[in-house]
């Protein structure tokens, strides 16, 4: 029986718990947590930013690991947290329990919220709720090339005065906006 | 009401008199069901407005109608949270985009597929 | 609904700064947002308050419920309502937007792709190319031939049995590693020869369908045939994963909302999904027989919803409510693709792999302790019954502990000509059905318990044996011989 249970162990836990050991950075480093729900293209961000490949997933369900990784950033060093998909901050699933859980408990100095540009309508609930959390919130406009292909015209600036957060719009895919985004986040950065 | 064990459908009078003498009946909200005994909480007062004048249910849609939610039509928080969640909210504008073998709804540019429990939650005024 | 806005408005915003004023500890995030959680009646953050601050959580909870009492509508609903407005205000001045009539292509090739009609020709259509073709014939058939013949017989073979011969003088204990079942004649040549290439064209195509938007749609074809047994469109993933390898599958079970959905896809995983190394070798096994081949498909398709139906009527509670987001269409991004494959097959070589060395050294262990030997001779039994030659039931044996070495040693019988077309058919079908193999086996005993999959297991031992004797009893009683 032992022996079995072993095997049972060695089985890689792919479990949405946080272990403690996995808090725990490199000490000082500041933390940038992504958010957002599923299919915008978080993945792709956090492979943006960190330069380092992990699988990415189109289908809700399939990303229950949370990544991490280190982004270098500027000047900067930041540790980099890919949350589960989250559609609101009262959680149906697992997964947002998880996402909610980690932004409560790691205390991010940034959060980034990746949304799909052209279903702003839907996804800026999120962000209202996360500003109103006193969250550190920078929201990316993902995908914005679909959505200008249907016609559609964001204003960043409009948009950046309402929220008072910094707005940037991307194409996490060709990495359209990363540089705009990166700069954005140093200059966060610096200020908080 | 309905019961929601036996399907038995009873006033909150009957429901009175099914507790009989029952000690506890002072402090109780329970109602029980005349029929099979079961016991559940009264009804929301809100599920109460069923329908009113010119509300439909979304499953009444044709193909390719669209009209406006007006109502989200249940008792059943994670049932709510889950229609919310996919952000369809009064106010919004549905189109209804196939209805067999699953219901498939678009809201602003997303597209949802939903069953018939669902979408017989989501009730509509007249519009578009 | 203006009413309640109206007069109720500030009893909501008063409550909630009411609430605000009381929290003291420190929660990680601003006490507006606490205390709009705790009026949403939110269990964990409920919870969370009830812990850290007892005295001050009572006072809460009564303005929770005086707040409740005053709306007609459960909170949640109406602070959704509030937030889309100010969403709504937010982007009436940033957003322009005229949508333009008419659908693009993009969206008429989804809509034929999700209505009833033609729908699921384009899913035949797919898994026709995409399975048969692509791991089927290409995977299992030529990369399998090329791998085995040019790189293991012609070099690797020869050389290796020569280097353990002059190593290792005890017989016994070469035989663990290049004998009949070793480790690396049979262990290692298989895994690189057979699964390697059937896993990983698997997995390319699954990525490709993945990325294209397709499974969603997919999902949403087939949940009203899988409300039928208990499962909504989201176990779509985990069996069409299963295709690929059930043990991954039943990982991605944990995904399932409901523990009824996980425990009825752990059966159907176990019992009739066969995964791509062992489709790979039946496909070639029936290869000559195309009527044998859609009687094996038609008897594991029937036995997949019928045990899925008895299922959901033995175990309680019921089908949860399937909703799903549909994505736009998109073409698959080829990096994408390549990182995925590459992922899930390091994934399955480092988890599944060490499994399959365990097995060859449970073999040699068996073999040499003549467990093996007596298990075989208990073997015999049900496989005779079932009409199928003696020598079978070794394959059978084996395929608990490799779902593909037991489809090869189907594969050798039938090279030496000792099965007649009607038993083939019957052997593919028990072993398709027959016990999960030995990784399988673990993960659904970490998943659902020991009990859970342990019982799996024995349910399968025997119904897996009686199909093959139905099924061998229907080919008699027909006079049907293929």
């Amino acid at each position: 029986m032992n022996i079995v249970n072993k095997l049972l162990k060695g089985f890689k836990s792919t479990g949405h718990c946080l272990a403690p050991q996995e808090k725990s950075s490199g000490g000082n480093l500041d933390k940038i947590a992504i958010v957002g729900s599923p299919n915008v293209g978080k993945s792709m961000l956090f492979n943006c930013l960190t330069g380092t490949y992990v699988a990415v997933s189109n289908y809700p369900g399939t990303t229950v690991e949370v990544s991490r990784g280190r982004a270098k950033i500027g000047e900067r060093e930041f540790e980099v947290v890919d949350t589960p998909g989250m559609y609101s901050f009262l959680p149906i699933s697992e997964e947002e329990r998880v996402a909610r859980t980690l932004l409560l408990e790691e205390k991010p100095n940034i959060v980034i919220h990746i949304v799909d540009a052209k279903n702003l309508e839907r996804m800026l609930p999120l962000t209202l709720q996360l500003i109103e959390a006193r969250l550190p919130v920078v929201l990316v406009l993902n995908i914005i090339d679909e959505a200008e292909k249907i016609g559609m015209k964001i204003n960043l600036g409009h948009l950046e005065r309402d929220l008072k957060i910094p707005v940037v719009a991307t194409v996490s895919t060709t990495g359209r906006g990363i540089d705009v985004l990166k700069g954005r986040i140093e200059e966060y950065a610096r200020r908080i | 009401m309905k019961c929601s064990l036996c399907g038995f459908v009873f006033k909150e009078d009957q429901a009175q008199a099914a507790c009989g003498n029952c000690p506890l009946m002072k402090g109780c909200k329970l109602l029980k069901c005349p029929n099979c005994g079961f016991e559940t909480p009264p009804e929301p007062k809100w599920e109460k407005h069923l329908k009113k004048e010119g509300e439909f249910v979304m499953t009444d849609l044709n193909v390719n109608q669209s009209g406006k939610i007006c109502r989200i039509n249940t008792s059943d928080r994670k049932k709510l949270n889950k229609i919310m969640a996919m952000g369809i909210l009064p106010g919004m504008t549905v189109t209804l985009i196939q209805k067999f073998p699953s219901y498939v709804v678009q809201i602003g540019q997303s597209q949802f597929a939903i069953d018939k429990k669902l979408a017989e939650c989501i009730l509509l005024g007249r519009s578009l | 609904m203006p009413e309640e806005f109206e007069g109720g408005g500030d009893i909501l915003e008063i409550s909630l700064e009411k609430i605000e004023s009381l929290l003291e500890a420190d929660y990680g995030i601003s006490g507006r947002s606490i205390g709009l959680l705790l009026l949403q009646e939110d269990e964990e953050i409920t919870a969370l308050v009830k812990s850290r601050e007892p005295e001050n959580y009572k006072l809460i909870a009564e303005i929770v419920d005086h707040t409740k009492e005053h709306y007609h509508e459960p909170l949640s609903y109406i602070i959704s309502l509030r937030r889309q407005e100010e969403t709504n205000n937010i982007l009436d001045r940033a957003l322009e937007y005229q949508p333009a009539i008419g659908l693009s292509l993009r969206e008429k090739l989804s809509r034929i792709m999700i209505s009833s009609l033609t729908g699921i020709p384009i899913l035949l259509v797919i898994l026709y190319y995409g399975i048969y073709k692509f791991v089927g014939k290409f995977g299992a058939g030529v990369l399998v031939d090329f791998i085995e013949k040019n790189i293991f017989e012609k070099n690797i073979n020869p050389w290796v049995n020569q280097v353990f011969t002059s190593i290792i003088p005890w017989h016994l204990l070469r035989e663990l590693f290049v004998g009949e079942y070793g480790m690396i004649t049979l262990g290692v040549r298989y895994a690189v020869a057979l699964i390697f290439p059937i896993v990983t064209t698997f997995f390319i195509a699954f990525a490709i369908i993945e990325d294209t938007g397709y499974l969603p749609r997919l999902a949403l074809l087939i949940d009203r045939v899988f409300k039928k047994i208990g499962l909504t469109g989201r176990a779509v993933i985990p069996m069409v994963l299963g295709l690929g390898c059930s043990t991954m599958a039943t990982m991605v079970t944990r995904t399932l909302p409901t523990k009824r959905e996980r425990i009825i896809a752990t059966i159907l995983l176990a019992l009739a999904i066969p995964c791509s190394a062992q489709l790979g070798v039946i496909l070639s096994l029936l290869a000559g027989t195309s009527i044998g081949l859609w009687i094996w498909a038609g008897v594991v398709g029937l036995v997949f919803l019928f045990i899925g139906f008895l299922s959901s009527k033995v175990l309680p509670g019921d089908s949860p409510s399937f909703y799903m987001e549909i994505p736009p269409l998109r073409l698959p991004k080829l990096f994408n693709v390549f990182i995925k494959t590459y992922s899930r097959v390091k994934w399955y070589f480092a988890e599944i792999f060490p499994m399959f060395i365990l097995a060859s050294i449970m073999i040699w262990i068996g073999q040499l302790t003549g467990l093996f030997t007596i298990f075989i001779r208990v073997l015999e039994y049900p496989v005779r019954w079932i009409g199928l030659p003696d020598k079978a039931a070794v394959a059978f044996l084996f395929g608990f502990f490799r779902r593909d070495y037991g489809a090869g040693g189907l594969y050798d019988i039938k090279e030496a000509g000792l099965f007649s077309t009607n038993q083939l058919v019957v052997a593919c079908v028990t072993l398709t059905l027959f016990l999960p193999c030995i990784a399988q086996f673990l993960m659904n005993v970490k998943e659902r318990g020991w009990k859970t999959g342990v019982a799996i297991s024995v349910f399968i031992l025997f119904f897996s044996f009686f199909v093959g004797f139905l099924l061998n009893s229907i080919f008699s009683i027909l006079g049907v011989s293929l």
